[in-house]
């Protein structure tokens, strides 16, 4: 399924987010774990179709490495706006939450 | 050496199933590897397996991507084993993988939604392949039974095709379902638990290249059936028959046939055309010596037409298929409404006539002792008598 602009899915997001710092599959998947503190587990064979869907969108690209067969991938210039759109969405959502509850405490 | 490496390998049939059933395959790879079958391979055909002290092992599959038809790329393959999961093999477009039960690898895929794209792709092809299928086969049998009346065996042959046909409507109402309601957009988790339906080797593979074999038998054995039954004469083809007929044109001078016949042929050497309803057909294709050791030939097609704008079209099609023939002459000769001839290449004695009368349309080339004029007298009076 590919990205719209809309709303992304966890998965997309910490992919996205993991990838602040060029990688590779398996280190990907480990960093993927450490950003969410363990909380997002991703499978192999789904970090993969992933990052093809991403590639496909102009997401990330593949950057250069020493070893040719092994596939480095890197956030391009849209896939940086497309994190950061998602940041602010999530900060405003965050932000109505918070809004929110403290309304309903101050009419308590 | 050889002969304990042979008893430490066991080869299985590959159990077949469509990827959404994937789950009751990796059960049953588990089972084996429980009972001291660990799966070394995966083949289109058969599975490796090796015996070994029963063991825990955890086998998923996942659907090949376009172009991997030698496995996964290095880096795919390279980060699954990093991750834990080794590449065993690929059948039907399906590439599976094994790690040990308490490898701690994570599961290979997390989002059933992963198989979505390959699901439906499936699927599509499905539908589509078994409607097309079932229409075609709807289309040609009416223009079977109008063109060509069967006897007992045309009937056995006819019965195994159709039965063919209705294997297809349950899996076609199934998939349209699928797609209709688009059920790839909600895909529920693989079940690795499911139990493989029993007989399945015996269901899903054999019985779909069983499947096929009888189509290709049904269709050899129809279009056998069409050589020797349509074997009539002229006289008795009804219009829009597909026959195969003995030759009319016989001139006087046709005495021996030097062409080998097979057992079922009494005379001469034909060759069945299928013909579209409206109109039938014939070829034959003649040598023979006369008296004084002459060599002569004549190849003769012939059609004739349920009506004169059906032979027009015919005629036409003649005239295409014979298109390297350059600078054909007209004629005008009594009896035809059309007459074209070609004479051959310089030096050559062969004469190429495209004949046109009424509803009938005939090309054919003679080599022999008569006239052009004899020749296409006798002609005349033969369609005359055809019809």
């Amino acid at each position: 399924m590919s990205y719209d602009g809309g709303p992304m899915t966890e998965a997309m997001y910490y992919i996205l987010l993991a990838l602040l710092e060029p990688g590779h599959g398996y280190r990907l998947m480990q960093a993927i774990g450490e950003v969410s503190g363990g909380r997002v587990k991703m499978g192999p064979g789904t970090l993969y179709g992933a990052l093809s869907r991403l590639e496909e969108d102009g997401l990330i690209c593949r950057v250069d490495e020493r070893d040719a067969r092994r596939k480095t991938y890197a956030l391009t210039e849209a896939g940086r706006a497309a994190l950061d759109t998602e940041a602010a969405r999530l900060r405003s959502m965050l932000a109505d939450l918070a809004r929110m509850k403290g309304g309903a405490q101050d009419g308590t | 050496m050889e002969h304990e490496q042979k008893l430490r390998h066991k080869w299985r049939m590959h159990p077949s199933l469509m990827l959404e059933q994937i789950g009751a395959v990796e059960h049953y790879y588990e089972e084996q590897a429980a009972q001291g079958l660990v799966l070394e391979s995966v083949g289109s055909w058969f599975d490796c397996f090796v015996r070994t002290a029963p063991c825990a092992m955890r086998y998923r599959a996942e659907p090949m991507l376009s172009g991997e038809r030698e496995g996964p790329d290095w880096d795919r393959r390279h980060f699954y084993e990093e991750a834990g999961w080794t590449y065993l093999g690929t059948a039907s477009e399906i590439h599976f993988f094994a790690s040990a039960a308490d490898s701690g690898a994570e599961e290979l895929h997390t989002d059933p939604q992963d198989f979505a794209p390959a699901l439906r792709r499936q699927r599509r092809v499905n539908f589509w392949l078994a409607l097309i299928f079932s229409l075609v086969m709807l289309a040609v049998l009416p223009l079977v039974f109008l063109s060509y009346p069967p006897d007992l065996q045309g009937w056995l042959y006819l019965v195994l095709v159709l039965l063919c046909v209705l294997v297809m409507p349950p899996g076609l109402i199934r998939d349209g379902r699928w797609l209709f309601q688009k059920r790839w957009q909600h895909l529920p988790p693989v079940d690795h638990t499911a139990r493989i339906p029993r007989g399945i080797t015996l269901r899903a593979r054999p019985l779909s290249s069983l499947l096929c074999l009888t189509i290709i038998i049904a269709v050899n054995l129809f279009s056998s059936s069409i050589d020797r039954i349509s074997f009539l004469p002229v006289a008795d083809a009804a219009p829009g028959q597909l026959v195969l007929t003995l030759a009319q044109t016989d001139g006087t001078d046709l005495i021996d046939y030097n062409y080998p016949l097979p057992h079922y042929q009494e005379s001469n050497t034909f060759r069945a055309i299928l013909a579209p309803a409206g109109y039938w057909f014939y070829e034959s294709d003649e040598s023979a010596k006369t008296p004084d050791g002459a060599i002569v030939q004549l190849s003769v097609e012939r059609a004739s037409c349920r009506s004169e704008e059906a032979a027009k079209w015919v005629f036409s099609q003649m005239l295409d298929r014979y298109d390297w023939m350059k600078d054909k002459t007209s004629l005008s000769v009594p009896g035809f409404d059309e007459v074209l001839q070609w004479g051959g290449e310089p030096g050559q004695q062969i004469n190429w006539f495209f004949v046109r009368a009424g509803k009938q349309a005939v090309f054919f080339y003679y080599e022999g002792g008569m006239g052009q004029d004899a020749l296409l007298a006798l002609l005349a009076e033969n369609l005359a008598s055809a019809t």
